[in-house]
C-alpha cells in the first residue's frame, strides 16, 4: 500500500540509471569501479530508497552525501 | 654572567618541572645517556697561576680554596647550573709528575679547556707542557688560553702589556695564533676585591682591570662557535617531545573531527621534518668531521716526512704537494656539503609532497575547502598561511595563499620543492663569504694555512742542518720533534676551523631552515590545543612547560 | 453480512499463498545455492590466507574471523528464512492480521470486542498486561495480539512482537489520542520495513461508565472524535515520519472509540447497544479491515512469502557493499602508509651505514692521532700491550659503539612507533567521514537475529583496534642485540731483536717503527670488527625489523583487499537473486493493478525496497502503456 511504484526507461548503463533514479536531487556525481558518491543537493522523501534501489541495480555500493555537512 | 651557564641552569629548571608533570601524568621522564653528559668545563694550566681565583671568579663558588699555600692536590670536579665544572691540579714541572697524569685524565672529555697561565711564570716546560696538549693530544680546538695576574706585570691590564704578552706568546703557540686561542688577559684577584669593595668608583675600576668582561665575551664567542648549546638543545628537544606525547594523550577532542585531523597531519609533518632535520644534521656534520679527520692525518703523515736523514728540497716538495692535497680535502668537502645538502632537502620537500597526496590528506583537504566559509576565523588563518618560509637574508618568501573558491587548490604541506631552490641558493652563495678574518694567506677559497708552513721551515731546517753536523744526537731529536710537532699542528689548526666553519654550516643551512618550518607547525598545533575547551588542569601546566620548552629552544637557537 | 463473499476471496488468497508458498521455496533453493557458491567462495579465500605466508599476526586474525563469520551469517540466515517459509506453509488457508501498539493502546479491548469475549484480558491500568501472543479468529480471519511495544525495559516483549509480525498479511497499528511517542513511530517504521501493510486505528479513549446517562456517554464520544482535533493528532504522529526520511501520508487511519464498542456488546440494554456501537463507529473498521482483505488480500499472501526471501536477502546486500566499500577505504590507508614507511626504510639504511663508515673513519683516524705520543712514551715499555689497551679503554670505545647501534635500533622503534600511531587516527578520522552526512548507511538492527550485535565485516568500527595491536607485534618480539663485544686491542706485542752495530739512536728509532707498525695493524683489525659489529646491527634492525613490518603491512593490505573483493563478490552473487525476487513481487502486483493482462516480459528488471518502492526497468524499444509514476492500491 505504502509501497510506491514506478517505471524507469533506460538501459542498464548505470550513469543512466542514476538519472532517471536521482536527477532532481543530486548535485554531483564521482565514480569508481565499486562504488558511486553522490552529494546531494537537497532531498526528498525517498531519496534514500531511490538510492538503495540504484545500488540493486548496480551492484555499486552508494554513498550519498548531504552538502556542507558539518561535523 | 656566561650565557651558557645561564641557558643550563634554565634546561635543568624545565627538566626538573618536566620530570615532576610527567610523573603526575603517569609517565617516567626518559633521557637518553647523551642528556646526561653535562657540558664540561676543564681549567688547566700551571701551578699558582690562579686557577682558582678564576674559577670563583666565574661561578661565584664560595667553597674554592684559594691562596698561594694551598694547592689542589686532586681534580675536583662540581656541578655549576647544569656545567661540570674540573679544577685540576696545576702542571708542575719538575716536583709533581704524577700530578700531570692526573689533569691529562681529566683533560681528555673537555668541552672547553681553560689554560691559564701568567706571565711571569711562564716557561720553557710550560710550553712544552702547553704545546702537547694543544698539538699532540690535539685539544687546541678547545682551548682558551688566558693570562692572569695581570695586575702584577708592569703595565697592569692595559692594551700596552697585553700586546707586549702577545707577541711573546706568539712563537711559542705556532702554528696557532693568538686568536686561535682566543687570548685573553684577566686579573682575577681585582675582580673578587672588587666585589667587597664598598666605594663603588673604586669597584668600578677594580672590575675594569680584571677584564671580567671582555673575558666572558671570549667565553660567550666560543660556546656560540663551537654550538655547545647544541648538547642543550638536544636535551631539551627530547624533553618536549616526552611533554608532547603527554599532552596528546591528555588532550580532548574538537567539536569538529576535522579540526582533529588537521592537527594529526600538522603532528605528522612535524615528526618527518623534525626527524629528517636531526639526521641531516648528523650526516653533514659527519661529511665535516671525516675529512677534518683526513686533514689532521694528512698533517701525522707530513709530519712524518721529519726524519733524520731528509733532505730539504725534498721536504719542502712533498709539503707542497699535501698543501695541495689539504686544499683539495677541504674544497671537497664543502662541496659534498653542499651537495649532500641538496639532495637531502629534495627528499625531504618529497616526503612532505608524499603525506600531501595521500588518501588521508587529499579527503581532509577536499572536507575542509567544503566547510570553509563556516571555518573558525583561527584555522582559516592557518589554512591561508601554509608554506610560507621566510629565509634570513633575502627574504624570500614562498607562499601559498587559499582564498576560499580559488583555483589551484589547498595545500597544508609546509615545506616544499620552492624552498630547497632557495635554501641551496643561499648556502651555495654563503660558501664564499664563510671564513675567519684574520687569516694571512688564502689558498684558494677556504681555509688557508700553506704559506705559513713553508715560511716556518724554512728558519726550522737552518738549525736542523747546524744540529746535524753538530751530531749531537739529543738536539737532534729535541728538533725533529718540534718540526714534525710544527708541520701536525698546522694541518690540525685547518682541521679545526674546518670543523668550526661545519657547525656553522649546518647551523644555517640546516637547523635554521628547517626549524622554521618546524616552528610554523608548532604555532599552528599550539593554536589549534588552544581553542579546546575542557582541559584539565595538568594538560594545561604540560602544555605551558612545553610552550616554555620551546622557547628557550628558540633563544638557543637565536645566537 | 459479507461472509461468503469473504470467504470466498479467502479462497482465492489461499490460491494466493500457495503460490507465494511455492515461488518462495524457489528463490530459497536458489538463494540457498547462492549461498553455497559463496561459502565455498569464503572456504578458499580462508584457505588462501591460511596457507599463504607462514606469519600469523592478530591482524590476520582478524580478517580471518570476520570472513568466518560472514559465512556463519549467511548460514543462519538460510536457516531462519526456511523456519519462516516452513511456518507459513502450515497456515496457507490462514488469513493473517497482527494487532500492533504500545500497552493500553486498546489491543486486548479490540480483540475481546471482535470475540464477543468476557473483557478479562482488558487492562485497567497496568503496565504489559499481554505478555504472550494469543490467536483468536474472527471473521474467518485469525487476529494476534502481541505484547505491546515501546514499554520500559521491554525489549524483549517487542521482539516477540516483531517476529510475530513477520507472519502476518495485514498489520492492525493501534495509536490512542494521547501525545504520539517517537517509541511508537519507530516500531511502525520496522514495520513498514518489513513490507507489511498497515492500517493505522486511532483509538478514541474518553471515559464511559457504565450505567451512566447515556446522553452524556454520546457526547463525550462524540466530542472525542473532533474532526479538528482527530486531524492534529494524525499529523503528530505522522509527523515522526519525517525523522526516517519517510511519508505517511498514505497509512490509512481508521478513527474508533473501542470501549464503547466493547460495552455495546456486554449491554443487555438494545436500544443502548445499538447507540454505542453505531458511536463507536467500530463497524468501519470492520468494514475497512474486511476492504482490505477483498481487495488486495491475494497480493499480500503472495508477497508475504516473497518478503520473507527479500528482505534478510537485501539486509546482507546492503551490508556486504557497505563493508567492501569500507574495506577498500581503509586499504588506501594502510597502502599509503606502507609507501611512506618504505621511503624512509630506504633513508634509514643509507643514512645509518653512512654513519658507520663515518664513525668507525673517526675511531680509527682517532687512534692514529694518539699513536706518536705514545710510540714515544712506550716503546721501550714491557707492558706496551697493557697501556695501549688501557688507552683504548680510556677512548670508550666500546661505550661508544653500543651507544651508536643503540641509537639505530631506537630510530626504528621511534618510528614503527609514529607508524601504529598515525595508522590509527587515519582510520578513526576515516571512518568518521565515513557516517559524516552519508544517508545511505545500512541500519545496525537486527532483522532476524535479536542476540548478537553486528561486528563482522568491519575493521573500521572499532578504530581498527585489532588492526593496530596486529601492526605493534614487532615492537613487542623481543630484540636479540648483537651478541657480545669484540674484545679490542692486543694480547702482545712481539718484542724487538737487538742490531748489535747500529747506533742507539737507530735502534730507538727502529723499535718505534715496530710499535707503531703493530700498532697501525691493530688498529685496522679493531675498525674491522667494529665496522662488522655495526653494520650487523644495521642489517638485523633492517630485516628483523623494518623491511618485515613493510612486508606486513603488504600483506594486510592485500588481506584487506582480498575481505572487500570477497564481499563484494557475495554481494554481486546475491544481486541476480535479489532482482528476480523483486521482479517475482512486481509481477504480483501487475496482476493487481491490471489483472493478469500485463506482459511482464517487456520488464528489463525490477528493484525492490519492501515497503517503500518498487521500481521497474523498461527497455527503451518497449512503450510503456501507462503513466511513469503511479501509486497503486487506493
Amino acid at each position: 500500500m505504502q509501497e510506491e511504484l514506478v517505471f524507469i526507461n533506460c538501459t542498464d548503463d548505470r550513469k543512466e540509471l542514476l538519472n532517471e533514479l536521482l536527477a532532481s536531487v543530486i548535485d554531483n556525481c564521482v565514480a569508481d569501479e565499486y562504488t558511486m558518491r553522490i552529494t546531494l543537493k537537497n532531498d526528498s522523501w525517498d531519496t534514500i530508497s531511490r538510492i538503495k534501489i540504484l545500488q540493486q541495480f548496480t551492484g555499486n555500493y552508494i554513498e550519498g552525501k548531504k552538502e556542507n555537512t558539518n561535523a | 654572567m656566561l650565557r651558557i651557564a645561564e641557558l643550563s641552569r634554565k634546561t635543568e629548571d624545565i627538566r626538573e618541572k618536566a620530570t615532576d608533570l610527567i610523573e603526575k601524568a603517569g609517565k617516567k621522564l626518559i633521557l637518553d645517556q647523551e642528556c646526561d653528559k653535562p657540558i664540561k668545563l676543564v681549567f688547566a694550566g700551571q701551578y699558582s697561576a690562579g686557577k682558582s681565583s678564576i674559577v670563583k671568579m666565574l661561578t661565584g663558588n664560595e667553597n674554592i680554596g684559594i691562596g698561594a699555600g694551598i694547592t689542589t692536590q686532586e681534580t675536583h670536579s662540581y656541578m655549576w647550573n647544569g656545567i661540570e665544572i674540573v679544577d685540576t691540579p696545576g702542571i708542575h714541572t719538575q716536583l709533581r709528575p704524577d700530578h700531570d697524569e692526573i689533569s691529562y685524565q681529566a683533560i681528555t672529555s673537555a668541552d672547553m679547556l681553560v689554560f691559564i697561565i701568567t706571565n711571569e711564570l711562564f716557561d720553557d716546560h710550560i710550553a712544552k707542557h702547553f704545546r702537547q696538549l694543544a698539538i699532540d693530544k690535539d685539544k687546541a680546538g678547545e682551548m682558551l688560553l688566558v693570562v692572569n695576574k695581570m695586575e702584577r706585570s708592569s703595565l697592569g691590564n692595559t692594551k700596552e702589556q697585553q700586546d707586549i704578552i702577545r707577541e711573546d706568546l706568539r712563537k711559542v703557540i705556532e702554528p696557532y695564533t693568538p686568536e686561535q686561542l682566543n687570548l685573553s688577559f684577566v686579573d682575577a684577584n681585582s675582580f673578587l676585591e672588587s666585589l667587597d669593595e664598598e666605594d663603588d668608583e673604586i669597584a668600578e675600576e677594580l672590575r675594569a682591570r680584571s677584564g671580567y668582561d671582555e673575558f666572558i665575551e671570549v667565553l660567550n664567542a666560543f660556546v656560540d662557535e663551537k654550538q655547545l648549546t647544541g648538547r642543550l638543545t638536544t636535551e631539551l628537544y627530547e624533553i618536549e617531545a616526552q611533554l608532547d606525547e603527554c599532552v596528546v594523550e591528555l588532550q580532548p577532542k574538537s567539536e569538529d573531527i576535522d579540526i582533529d585531523a588537521l592537527e594529526e597531519n600538522y603532528l605528522q609533518q612535524r615528526h618527518e621534518l623534525f626527524e629528517s632535520r636531526n639526521r641531516l644534521q648528523q650526516e653533514i656534520k659527519d661529511i665535516y668531521s671525516k675529512e677534518a679527520m683526513r686533514l689532521r692525518s694528512l698533517g701525522m703523515d707530513s709530519a712524518n716526512l721529519i726524519t733524520e736523514d731528509c733532505k730539504q728540497d725534498e721536504v719542502e716538495h712533498n709539503l707542497e704537494l699535501a698543501v695541495t692535497e689539504g686544499n683539495e680535502i677541504i674544497e671537497l668537502c664543502q662541496n659534498r656539503a653542499l651537495q649532500v645538502l641538496e639532495t637531502r632537502m629534495t627528499e625531504i620537500g618529497l616526503a612532505i609532497e608524499d603525506l600531501e597526496q595521500a588518501e588521508f590528506t587529499q579527503k581532509l583537504i577536499g572536507r575542509l575547502v567544503e566547510k570553509y566559509d563556516i571555518l573558525p576565523e583561527n584555522v582559516k588563518g592557518m589554512l591561508s598561511n601554509a608554506g610560507k618560509v621566510a629565509q634570513k637574508a633575502g627574504n624570500v618568501i614562498v607562499q601559498n595563499t587559499y582564498k576560499a573558491g580559488m583555483h589551484g587548490g589547498l595545500k597544508l604541506a609546509s615545506f616544499s620543492g620552492g624552498n630547497v631552490h632557495t635554501i641551496i641558493l643561499k648556502a651555495g652563495h654563503a660558501i664564499k663569504f664563510k671564513f675567519k678574518p684574520w687569516q694571512a694567506i688564502k689558498m684558494a677559497r677556504g681555509v688557508a694555512v700553506a704559506g705559513q708552513v713553508l715560511g716556518g721551515f724554512g728558519i726550522a731546517f737552518d738549525v736542523f742542518m747546524q744540529i746535524k753536523e753538530d751530531r749531537d744526537e739529543i738536539k737532534m731529536r729535541e728538533a725533529i720533534r718540534e718540526n714534525k710537532q710544527n708541520i701536525r699542528g698546522k694541518f690540525s689548526a685547518a682541521a679545526n676551523e674546518l670543523e668550526d666553519y661545519g657547525i656553522a654550516f649546518v647551523q644555517d643551512n640546516v637547523v635554521s631552515p628547517l626549524d622554521d618550518s618546524i616552528q610554523e607547525l608548532d604555532t599552528k598545533i599550539a593554536e589549534i590545543r588552544n581553542t579546546r575547551a575542557g582541559k584539565n588542569e595538568l594538560c594545561i601546566e604540560i602544555e605551558k612547560l612545553q610552550r616554555e620548552c620551546q622557547n628557550l629552544i628558540r633563544e638557543i637557537h637565536s645566537t | 453480512m459479507k461472509n461468503n463473499d469473504i470467504r470466498k476471496t479467502l479462497k482465492q488468497c489461499k490460491k494466493a499463498a500457495e503460490n507465494g508458498y511455492k515461488l518462495a521455496k524457489k528463490q530459497y533453493k536458489s538463494l540457498n545455492e547462492t549461498m553455497d557458491a559463496s561459502s565455498s567462495k569464503i572456504e578458499m579465500t580462508l584457505a588462501h590466507i591460511n596457507s599463504s605466508n607462514c606469519y600469523v599476526s592478530e591482524a590476520t586474525d582478524s580478517l580471518v574471523e570476520q570472513l568466518a563469520n560472514t559465512r556463519e551469517l549467511l548460514g543462519k540466515i538460510s536457516y531462519s528464512q526456511n523456519e519462516d517459509i516452513v511456518d507459513l506453509s502450515e497456515k496457507l488457508s490462514t488469513f493473517s492480521i497482527t494487532l500492533f501498539g504500545k500497552t493500553m493502546a486498546g489491543k486486548s479491548t479490540l480483540m475481546e470486542t471482535l470475540t464477543n469475549g468476557d473483557g478479562a484480558s482488558i487492562g485497567k491500568g497496568a503496565q504489559r498486561t499481554t505478555r504472550d501472543i494469543r490467536t483468536y479468529t474472527w471473521n474467518n480471519l485469525e487476529i494476534t495480539d502481541v505484547p505491546g511495544i515501546g514499554a520500559f525495559d521491554g525489549e524483549e516483549d517487542e521482539e516477540i512482537a516483531f517476529a510475530a509480525a513477520r507472519k502476518a498479511n495485514l498489520i492492525l497499528f493501534l495509536i490512542t489520542d494521547d501525545a504520539p511517542q517517537a517509541a511508537e513511530a519507530e516500531c511502525l517504521g520496522r514495520v513498514i520495513e518489513l513490507g507489511k501493510p498497515v492500517v493505522c486505528v486511532l483509538n478514541v479513549k474518553s471515559s464511559i461508565r457504565e450505567g451512566e446517562n447515556s446522553k452524556i456517554t454520546l457526547r463525550n464520544i462524540e466530542k472525542a472524535f473532533d474532526d479538528e482535533r482527530l486531524e492534529t493528532l494524525k499529523n503528530q504522529f505522522m509527523a515522526f515520519a519525517s525523522l526516517g526520511g519517510e511519508i505517511w501520508d498514505d497509512i490509512p487511519v481508521i478513527s474508533v472509540h473501542l470501549k464503547s464498542a466493547f460495552l455495546s456488546l456486554k449491554t443487555e440494554n438494545k436500544e443502548l447497544s445499538k447507540i454505542l456501537a453505531e458511536a463507536s463507529r467500530i463497524n468501519q473498521l470492520k468494514a475497512r479491515i474486511i476492504e482490505e482483505v477483498e481487495t488486495h488480500g491475494k497480493y499480500y499472501r503472495e508477497k508475504n512469502f516473497l518478503d520473507i526471501v527479500s528482505i534478510s536477502t537485501l539486509d546482507i546486500y546492503e551490508k556486504l557493499l557497505y563493508h567492501a566499500n569500507e574495506n577498500r577505504l581503509l586499504s588506501e590507508i594502510i597502502k599509503d602508509k606502507k609507501s611512506q614507511l618504505d621511503l624512509w626504510i630506504k633513508k634509514y639504511k643509507r643514512d645509518s651505514l653512512n654513519q658507520v663508515d663515518s664513525f668507525i673513519t673517526g675511531i680509527e683516524a682517532e687512534l692514529k692521532l694518539e699513536l706518536p705520543a705514545f710510540v714515544e712514551q712506550h716503546y721501550d715499555d714491557e707492558d706496551v700491550a697493557k697501556a695501549w689497551n688501557e688507552l683504548i679503554v680510556q677512548k670508550q670505545i666500546n661505550e661508544r659503539t653500543k651507544s651508536l647501534s643503540d641509537t639505530f635500533i631506537e630510530h626504528a622503534d621511534d618510528r614503527i612507533k609514529e607508524l601504529a600511531r598515525s595508522i590509527e587516527k587515519e582510520i578513526q578520522y576515516f571512518s568518521k567521514i565515513g557516517i559524516d552526512g552519508n544517508v545511505n548507511i545500512p541500519k545496525m538492527h537486527r532483522i532476524f537475529d535479536t542476540k548478537k550485535a553486528w561486528d563482522w565485516g568491519v575493521l573500521v568500527a572499532g578504530g581498527g583496534g585489532t588492526l593496530i595491536s596486529g601492526i605493534l607485534f614487532f615492537l613487542e618480539s623481543p630484540w636479540a642485540g648483537p651478541v657480545g663485544w669484540v674484545a679490542l686491542g692486543i694480547s702482545v706485542i712481539g718484542r724487538f731483536g737487538s742490531w748489535i752495530f747500529e747506533s742507539r739512536g737507530k735502534k730507538e728509532e727502529r723499535a718505534k717503527k715496530k710499535l707503531e707498525e703493530n700498532l697501525v695493524k691493530n688498529i685496522a683489525e679493531i675498525s674491522e670488527a667494529l665496522r662488522k659489529q655495526l653494520k650487523s646491527v644495521v642489517e638485523q634492525v633492517f630485516k628483523g625489523q623494518l623491511d618485515a613490518q613493510s612486508k606486513e603491512l603488504k600483506r594486510i593490505e592485500s588481506l584487506i583487499i582480498y575481505l572487500a573483493d570477497t564481499q563484494r563478490d557475495l554481494a554481486l552473487g546475491l544481486q541476480p537473486n535479489l532482482l528476480e525476487q523483486s521482479k517475482q513481487v512486481l509481477e504480483a502486483a501487475l496482476k493487481l493493478i491490471f489483472g493478469g493482462r500485463w506482459y511482464t516480459k517487456r520488464i528489463e528488471r525490477a528493484a525492490r525496497i519492501p515497503g517503500k518502492l518498487l521500481v521497474a526497468q523498461f527497455n527503451e524499444n518497449s512503450s510503456i502503456p501507462v503513466k511513469k509514476r503511479r501509486s497503486y492500491g487506493n
